[in-house]
């Protein structure tokens, strides 16, 4: 299985607050949540549905809150992250939108479908409404993926990722499911929960 | 009110919430003491109860509820379901079921606890049973955190203020979690709100006052936003925003007030709880099976239980 790094976070506002959390040497309170999930290896991105190093395109745009690098992880096949990351505003959330519908090519619907939100909900953050810290945590991983497809189009990207392959699955299938991945770590030392109640 | 059933020495037409009067003796200890017969409501599905292959019968026992019959009512107390049928206080007690041959009450006067040409009071009855005994087991270590969302469901639910209408707009809190058992969850609390009451983004900019509340407002500020007046709600991209605001604010209440001290593991037990709000038409089938409905009702700390 070839696993993904996701490594290096460029943060692009000059004017921002940049935070490294694999260094430590400065933390962002959001996305160390992020990185720790991925770090307990939650989440492996496998070759066929989250695109490596040899697939990736440059990092020409830039938004708000950043843009991810997505290199292949040559040690083992749990998926790492260190990633350097500006902290999210609210008016970004209509730029992760706006970056996702031009950049990938896709309908309000299947965003909505993507975050596992309504429709209306996707509307909302294009008009600069309040993202929950786990979509923006969801929205930066699809922004990353998006990124990393090696094509010159947004129409050559749609189609590249609603492609099924030979399994009849698509990029889009798989992303789906990560809808309900991605945490805000506030309790690091998560133990066994107590017995079911009956 | 319905008269008695017919053909009372058959089930042929007996129905769930049907009232008989049957022997104290049957019943053991559920029985009203000191009576010689206590009335019961037949709590087995219809379909069930009709078959001549099926033996035995479900009841319960059928009790006067003359205090908090109004909380009974609303659904408040979810051990009773209301036969209003046969009375303004009378409740089927779900605290109290026995099975019985049907063969031995076979001939017993019956008479219907629930009109069956009501069906709306026939779906009520069955969602009264059904969320008795089909609700999700939520583990302890979890029940704390959705603790601090009762009192706004309890308390101010029912008050004519701004708070009070806007939660009557719920329709159903759901909750998301990929594996309950499992410390450290990320969860989601879905917050469903009635169809008519969820404005349509208007794909508008939102409006200053409600950007001016900020990241994390309280839900008395959102409240007095969303509703208030009994007339008047904010539509468009504001009044979605403001629901938006809502669901995180129940969330972020439920992370940082709930007393997760008073159960063993509580505190581990969830890494995050993010607020989605939905409308009822947008909500999936999908969604609905991932998710659980929260009772507020019916969670309860262990550490009150018996």
């Amino acid at each position: 299985m070839n696993s993904v790094l996701i490594s290096d976070l460029e943060a692009t506002r000059t004017n921002s607050r940049t935070n490294v959390c694999s260094t430590g040497s400065r933390v962002n309170n959001t996305l160390v949540g992020a990185a720790a999930v991925f770090l307990s290896g939650s989440l492996v991105f496998t070759s066929s549905y989250f695109p490596t190093s040899a697939t990736q395109r440059p990092l020409s745009k830039s938004f708000g809150v950043g843009s991810w690098r997505v290199l292949s992880n040559p040690v083992s096949d749990a998926a790492a992250i260190s990633l350097v990351q500006t902290r999210a505003t609210p008016a970004s959330t209509a730029e992760l939108v706006s970056r996702l519908r031009e950049d990938a090519g896709l309908t309000w619907e299947q965003l909505a479908k993507l975050f596992d939100v309504s429709r209306r909900s996707v509307h909302l953050w294009a008009s600069g409404g309040k993202m929950n810290s786990q979509n923006q945590q969801h929205a930066l991983k699809l922004v990353s993926l998006v990124d990393a497809i090696d094509r010159d189009s947004s129409q050559e990207r749609r189609l590249a990722i609603l492609t099924p392959d030979e399994s009849g699955k698509s990029m889009f299938d798989a992303w789906k499911l990560l809808a309900s991945a991605g945490a805000q770590e506030i309790n690091p030392a998560a133990g066994p929960a107590a017995g079911l109640r009956v | 009110m319905t008269g008695p059933c017919e053909e009372p020495d058959s089930f042929l037409n007996c129905r769930q919430g049907d009232v008989i009067a049957v022997p104290s003796g049957m019943l053991g200890a559920i029985a009203v003491a000191g009576s010689e017969t206590t009335d019961v409501a037949v709590i087995s599905q219809s379909c069930d109860v009709v078959r001549e292959d099926r033996e035995w019968i479900t009841v319960a026992v059928v009790e006067e509820v003359s205090q908090n019959a109004h909380l009974a009512a609303r659904g408040s107390m979810p051990q009773y379901v209301p036969l209003h049928e046969i009375g303004p206080t009378k409740f089927i007690d779900l605290d109290r079921v026995a099975s019985l041959k049907k063969a031995d009450i076979v001939s017993l006067p019956r008479t219907p606890g629930v009109s069956p040409t009501d069906w709306d009071a026939v779906r009520r009855l069955s969602r009264g049973l059904g969320r008795k005994f089909s609700r999700f087991a939520f583990p302890d270590a979890v029940v704390p955190w959705f603790d601090p969302l009762r009192p706004y469901f309890e308390g101010k639910h029912e008050k004519q203020s701004s708070v009070g209408r806007t939660f009557r707009a719920i329709s159903e809190l759901r909750v998301q979690s990929e594996d309950w058992s499992a410390g450290g969850s990320a969860t989601k609390l879905h917050v469903i709100v009635k169809a008519e009451e969820l404005p349509e983004s208007d794909e508008a900019k939102i409006s200053a006052d409600v950007l001016a509340l900020g990241q994390n407002p309280s839900v008395q500020a959102i409240c007095d936003l969303v509703r208030p007046s009994e007339s008047v709600s904010r539509g468009g991209a504001d009044g979605l925003e403001l629901w938006n605001l809502l669901a995180d604010a129940l969330a972020i209440l439920c992370m940082s007030k709930a007393k997760k001290d008073s159960v063993a593991g509580a505190s581990d037990a969830i890494s995050s709880i993010a607020g989605q709000v939905w409308s009822e038409n947008d909500f999936s089938l999908s969604l609905y099976r991932r998710s659980e409905m929260l009772d507020l009702d019916h969670l309860s700390s262990p550490a009150v239980g018996i």
